[in-house]
């Protein structure tokens, strides 16, 4: 056992029998003095002990939710999660985070410019880099290294919590949607489906379908 | 599960009934719990009046916070209640309350505390529709028998040592108890 | 639970729930009586009877530590008990006192590792899907230590969801005392294992806290009846492309179409002598050939590919593997030969066949291979590796129907390298990033998602490659609009 705990059990036990015992007691005399002394000093050290409670912090098992199936992940969370690190404090870490959401997207705009205007990759990146490619101004400074932010969305960016990377990312995407969405997707549908059709003809009589 | 819960029909199995996303677990302390812990502390606030109007009004005030700390889930609330009640008992015996109503309010105050902290970790691992009845039970027996098993002793020696103690063996008994409690602490 | 593993349940065990009082309010006399006779069956019907030492549950103690809940306290004792001799209060340094006994008892005793023999029994072990199974779980104190406070969460699998209570129990159990508790699993598509059985274990202070794993090993496995497919227009899907030279093959399988003046060059082996012998006329026929396909089921189901429109719901691996089971049934009642492979680090493989026993086989791969699982499995996979062997095994003339949600890039390349080998893919993929409420259009994530996808998809149909979409369970009503729109 520690020292400290035998002494102190030692004085516990040797105090008790002097409140059983009072003649065992008056062969030691203590002035009041000392009595408060020791009384104030419990005082102290009692709040000192008491007041660590403040800063532990408790612990505990973390049993998890079994009862739960696995959830799926949604598609596009990962998308959103690197725009969240976007945000973050860390310099590079938020460098980083930008560079593949603004190069994800623009791939995606890329590709969707370049069916929409059915014009080659090059000049659809130099679309993106003019800002024509869309109406949007917000999206259109998104994707281009020379066009800015409107101020609106400069003012709206600088308000707490909210960035104009956000902002940028928002309309961007939706632009992009704009591009790909057209006139009606189901009518697109059966349209490509006659272009499936005539090439399957196509290579099936033996001409070369460029695939 | 509980014959209650037995009752309950929703074992039907049709899929397309509820959404299975919405089932999330209660993890409210078990009611038993609660009402153990409000019990305990009523009859502590209840002793504490007895021993001086006005520590009982601070010990009520640690009923209400110890409430608020189950219903709220949160342990700090809950400490914060047990501090108002020691600050409530120590008021009480300094305007010169009886030992004996004030030592039922003190072992009453700590039980009411250990239960009601014990019911937001079962809340937390287990959730209010589990079966938790026989542990809370368990745990506020202990708990109940210890501050018994303390407060008999105590008073025991204090009746016996009744009328002026000795000096020398209230400055041990605090000596010793300083370095006690440094060394377990 | 067999009756070998019931017979493993010391005879000891009808002792567990004894009438002391407790039993009654938790209820759970009710189900220990039923306990009792069930172990009291088992032991006197099978021979090895195992002792406790030697029940099935493995048992794993984590190290154990403070909760910290009673720092303090010899604090508060200390200064009421230094108050009370200041001011001179007697009533201060009682109470301070008595917290000193807290303050012991916060120290007093140990977690101690929850030595426990968990049984479970399901009430279905091979469930529909759909259907809520019960499971009831036993766990008995073989230690001599009591537990003062132990707290159980059962391992539910992951690809069950518990519809009823939660799978968690807390009591106190003497040594040689049992608690059980169950609730209700909804049943779904697969083969699914109990994992660890968790149980906290805590001083009778609550100050002291050990985590104790357990695993008894307990299956279901829920083989769904393949989808009537009967009524899938899928003719459109697997007909060879017309065009090609018909080949001069006799026998089954081909049918008579037509007569047509005969041509020069027409092979002798096509005209129809019976008309030249009767009216002199040399006529050609014509004849459609009707071999059966061979088609290849591909489910995408690689970690990816568990992807849904809502955390909670169905992922598209399940569509996919549903809508396979509705083709496959459809394609084998047509006379085609049907095989079934995954895109998966496990490997599988159903050469195509056919005949009931084929069907028999298929069911059972779509229901429980592990490539199929319903949650992902942590293996890497290998994408070159497993195009060549897929290549390898595919037969020289066989389609592909490839299912995927179109999640990444490799579905597009997988799909446009089969169709450069010769085989005609069409894809079917489920659309996990249609919207699930009109109102919203979702996170910049979810969008781009689906602008990316829809990308995909025209990049296979401009490559040649058919591609037919759809959500939730409107798979029949989009393969019959495709059909319609195809040409024969």
């Amino acid at each position: 056992m520690r020292p400290l705990a035998v002494v102190g059990i030692t004085a516990v036990a040797v105090g008790f029998l002097f409140v059983v015992d009072r003649q065992l007691a008056s062969t030691l005399d203590l002035s009041w003095v000392v009595v408060t002394l020791i009384g104030v000093l419990g005082v102290l050290q009692g709040v000192r002990y008491a007041s660590a409670r403040r800063d532990r912090e408790r612990r505990s098992t973390d049993l998890g939710e079994p009862e739960r199936r696995e959830r799926a992940v949604v598609p596009g969370a990962d998308f959103d999660a690197t725009v969240a690190r976007a945000a973050s404090v860390r310099r590079s870490r938020r460098r980083t985070a930008r560079d593949d959401v603004r190069s994800r997207v623009r791939a995606a705009a890329v590709r969707a410019v370049a069916r929409e205007r059915a014009c080659s990759r090059e000049r659809a990146v130099d679309l993106l880099d003019e800002g024509t490619w869309t109406d949007d101004r917000t999206a259109a400074a998104f994707l281009s290294r020379s066009i800015g932010y409107p101020i609106g969305d400069r003012i709206r960016g600088s308000l707490p919590g909210r960035s104009t990377f956000r902002i940028g990312v928002s309309a961007a995407v939706a632009a992009v949607e704009r591009t790909t969405t057209g006139i009606g997707s189901g009518r697109r549908a059966g349209e490509e489906e006659a272009i499936v059709d005539d090439r399957r003809n196509g290579a099936a009589d033996g001409t070369e379908a460029d695939r | 599960m509980s014959a209650g819960e037995a009752g309950r029909s929703r074992a039907d199995g049709n899929p397309g009934s509820r959404a299975d996303g919405d089932r999330e677990r209660d993890t409210r302390p078990p009611t038993l719990a609660v009402v153990v812990s409000l019990v305990a502390a009523l009859a502590g606030t209840v002793a504490a009046l007895v021993a001086a109007p006005t520590g009982g009004a601070v010990v009520g005030a640690s009923l209400v916070l110890l409430a608020g700390g189950s219903l709220l889930g949160s342990a700090r609330v809950l400490s914060w209640g047990a501090t108002t009640g020691i600050a409530g008992i120590a008021l009480a015996a300094g305007v010169g309350g009886g030992a004996e109503p004030l030592l039922v309010a003190g072992v009453a105050l700590a039980v009411a505390w250990d239960v009601a902290d014990h019911g937001l970790s079962l809340g937390r691992h287990v959730g209010r529709e589990g079966r938790t009845r026989r542990n809370v039970t368990v745990h506020a027996g202990t708990s109940l028998l210890v501050g018994t098993i303390a407060g008999a002793v105590v008073y025991g020696t204090y009746v016996v040592a009744a009328g002026g103690q000795p000096i020398a063996a209230l400055a041990l008994l605090c000596f010793g108890g300083v370095i006690l409690a440094s060394a377990f602490r | 639970m067999t009756a070998v593993e019931r017979g493993r349940v010391a005879p000891t065990t009808t002792t567990a729930e004894e009438p002391d009082g407790h039993g009654g309010d938790d209820g759970s006399d009710g189900h220990g009586g039923d306990d009792r006779s069930d172990s009291e069956d088992g032991s006197d019907g099978s021979g090895n009877v195992d002792h406790d030492c030697d029940a099935p549950t493995e048992r794993r103690a984590l190290r154990p530590f403070d909760t910290e809940r009673w720092v303090g306290i010899t604090g508060v004792a200390l200064a009421l008990v230094g108050g009370g001799i200041v001011l001179r209060l007697p009533g201060m340094v009682v109470v301070g006192a008595a917290a000193v006994g807290y303050g012991l008892y916060a120290h007093l005793g140990e977690a101690g590792e929850a030595e426990l023999v968990i049984d479970r029994e399901v009430s279905d072990r091979t469930p529909n899907p759909g259907d809520a199974v019960t499971v009831t779980v036993r766990a008995r104190n073989v230690g001599d230590a009591p537990c003062f406070d132990l707290r159980l969460v059962d391992g539910v699998p992951p690809g069950l969801e518990v519809v009823d209570g939660p799978a968690r129990v807390a009591t106190a159990l003497r040594s040689g005392a049992s608690v059980t508790f169950s609730y209700v699993v909804r049943a779904s598509r697969g083969d699914h294992e109990w994992g660890t059985t968790r149980a906290v274990v805590r001083n009778a202070a609550g100050s002291r806290e050990q985590l104790t794993e357990l695993e008894t090993p307990t299956r279901l496995t829920c083989t769904p009846e393949l989808a009537a497919g009967g009524e899938l227009p899928l003719r459109g899907l697997t007909t060879v492309s017309h065009g090609r030279v018909p080949t001069d093959v006799g026998g089954s399988g081909v049918e008579f179409y037509a007569t047509r003046e005969y041509r020069r060059g027409d092979p002798l082996k096509r005209v129809d002598w019976n008309r030249r012998a009767r009216t002199g006329e040399l006529a050609t026929l014509e004849l459609r050939e009707e071999r059966s396909a061979t088609v290849v089921l591909l489910v995408d189901a690689r970690e990816p590919a568990y992807v849904a429109a809502r955390p909670d719901a169905d992922t598209a691996v399940e569509a996919s593997v549903e809508a396979a089971g509705a083709v496959f049934t459809a394609l084998l009642a047509g006379g085609d030969r049907v095989g079934i492979a995954a895109m998966s680090p496990h490997d599988c493989w159903l050469p195509p066949g056919a005949g009931t026993d084929h069907a028999v086989r298929a069911r059972e791969t779509l229901a429980t291979d592990p490539a199929l699982a319903p949650t992902p499995s942590e293996d890497r996979f290998y994408r070159t590796l497993w195009r060549r062997r897929f290549r390898r095994r595919l037969p020289g003339n066989a389609q592909v129907l490839f299912f995927t949600p179109l999640v990444d890039d490799a579905t597009v390349d997988t799909a446009r390298r089969l169709d450069a080998y010769g085989h005609l893919v069409t894809v079917l993929s489920p659309d996990p990033t249609a919207s699930t409420s009109g109102t919203s259009p979702g996170t910049p994530g979810r969008r781009l998602a689906a602008v990316e996808r829809r990308d995909r998809v025209r990049t296979l149909r401009g490559a040649g490659i058919r591609v037919v979409e759809w959500s939730d369970r409107s798979f029949a009503a989009a393969v019959a609009s495709a059909s319609g729109r195809w040409s024969r």
